[in-house]
């Protein structure tokens, strides 16, 4: 009952009176009009019909990039696009949850009389940005794609993905296509903001958000399920290329990250002066 | 009825002792004062006995329930301590609500009434960011003391208040004290902390030293 209460103050504070912030997701914009530059090279060499779907065009967003292999004629280049969008939702979460604390805490622990409570309700808090952010991702790419004449229709184009992504595409279930496309990300970008949240409190927000920042770009660097951040690109899944990350792994992280951090931030909050 | 009792408490910060075996009883009906200089562990105390700070060892006991074992915080306490921290964009008033929203059992009218008490005017819609410093203040008095916990804790209630505003404190507080209620309070004005208090402990790097009784309290009333 508690956590429901400061749950409402949280959506309050935290969310409905900082809906600015969500309007980075204009970002997108930029990646809209790459998928409709691609969409307008296959239209004009492979004769296709179709101008792409609001499904494709978010599907191409999220790509991020392929296996990175070190090769010393080029230069590692971070997908900036997928970085942004990313570091987006981490700035979001990035301030809030310390900066109540740090000045509210003492009144609204107090009047909450519950220190376990305040814990979980800034963590659904939590959880409930980033479900916000990807839906905000996923409206804002959809109005851009509409612009660009996309169809509003969550099926995809296999014509277009198969010419963009190779062949791959072609064993790959809609189904699965969602796992790791919405799921897993989403996910896993839960548990990364999560462990960003609770270090916040433990470092500070302006160091945590950095260490969540170098986490994303050596995830783009390289490939390994210790660095989940390749989980929140799907083009690097296992279900689309061999060499890929099992999709099932970056949910058991997630959950693994989703556990640890309610658990330890449990443990912290009832053993810290309020000061 | 409530009791506050305090069993050997310690506490260390970064390797400083800053209360050390404490051991008090508090009962309802009085004001306690608390007196000592800066950092001889009033404030801390004070957050101890808020549920804000942890024991190193020792406990707080308030009616029977060990803090931070059988309960995380009082279960009626209003506190002030130190400067007053409010939402800046929200008014007074809808500062009080957020917070009795969390409380739970606290109505309108009675954030109204502790507004009124302490010279503040519940309907005025200036925001918590252009209240002066004793405004400030005053706000979180009426927040300790709105819906009458059985416990108030102020720190400094009487810093960056006018000599009338001061006056109308203290009368709260009386009529407070006298429906019962425990309140402790910690004051560097030593008239003003005697003429309060019922009983005024000294503290002394992190340790009670002396505890003096004020024999003119038992039908202290206010007298403006």
């Amino acid at each position: 009952m508690t956590t429901l209460k400061l749950l409402k103050r949280d959506i309050k504070l935290g969310i409905i009176e900082r809906l600015l912030l969500y309007l980075m997701v204009i970002f997108t914009f930029f990646s809209v009009k790459d998928c409709s530059r691609a969409l307008a090279d296959i239209q004009a060499h492979y004769a296709m019909q179709s101008s792409g779907t609001i499904m494709d065009y978010y599907v191409y967003c999220m790509a991020g990039m392929g296996f990175y292999q070190f090769d010393p004629t080029k230069g590692f280049l971070i997908p900036y696009l997928w970085f942004i969008t990313q570091m987006g939702i981490s700035y979001i979460i990035a301030y809030y949850a310390e900066k109540d604390f740090a000045e509210n805490g003492v009144n609204v622990m107090v009047a909450g009389r519950n220190r376990s409570a305040w814990w979980f309700s800034k963590v659904i808090w939590c959880v409930l940005s980033v479900l916000i952010y990807f839906v905000a991702t996923f409206a804002a790419c959809s109005v851009f794609a509409m612009f660009y004449g996309a169809k509003p229709s969550i099926g995809v184009t296999d014509e277009f993905l198969k010419i963009v992504y190779g062949y791959n595409m072609t064993y790959l279930p809609y189904k699965d296509l969602m796992l790791i496309v919405f799921v897993v990300p989403i996910a896993v970008t839960t548990g990364i903001c999560l462990v960003q949240m609770l270090m916040s409190f433990i470092i500070s927000p302006v160091t945590s958000f950095a260490i969540t920042c170098a986490v994303y770009i050596l995830s783009a660097y390289y490939t390994a399920w210790f660095l989940p951040g390749s989980f929140t690109m799907w083009v690097r899944s296992s279900y689309f290329d061999v060499r890929g990350l099992n999709p099932l792994s970056g949910l058991l992280i997630a959950a693994f990250m989703v556990v640890a951090v309610v658990v330890l931030g449990k443990s912290y909050f009832e053993r810290k002066d309020v000061i | 009825m409530s009791e506050i009792k305090i069993e050997s408490l310690s506490k260390s910060i970064k390797g400083t002792l800053i209360l050390d075996k404490v051991s008090l009883v508090l009962n309802s009906g009085n004001i306690y004062g608390l007196r000592g200089k800066n950092g001889s562990g009033k404030t801390m105390l004070m957050r101890a006995m808020s549920g804000l700070l942890i024991p190193d060892t020792g406990s707080v006991i308030i009616n029977g329930k060990t803090l931070h074992k059988d309960i995380s915080f009082p279960e009626s306490i209003g506190i002030l301590i130190e400067n007053p921290s409010f939402l800046p964009q929200y008014t007074g008033f809808k500062n009080l609500k957020l917070l009795a929203g969390l409380t739970g059992n606290i109505s309108d009218d009675e954030i109204r009434t502790a507004l009124e008490r302490v010279g503040l005017d519940p309907e005025d819609k200036r925001i918590y960011r252009k209240y002066s410093l004793g405004m400030k203040q005053k706000l979180g008095i009426a927040n300790a003391i709105m819906g009458e916990p059985d416990i108030i804790i102020l720190d400094e209630p009487i810093n960056a208040l006018d000599e009338e505003s001061v006056k109308k404190i203290k009368k709260v507080l009386l009529e407070i004290r006298d429906k019962d209620k425990l309140i402790i309070i910690a004051c560097h004005d030593r008239e003003e902390l005697e003429y309060l208090s019922d009983i005024i402990y000294e503290i002394k790097d992190g340790s009670i030293v002396d505890r003096k009784e004020i024999s003119n309290d038992n039908t202290k009333t206010f007298e403006a």
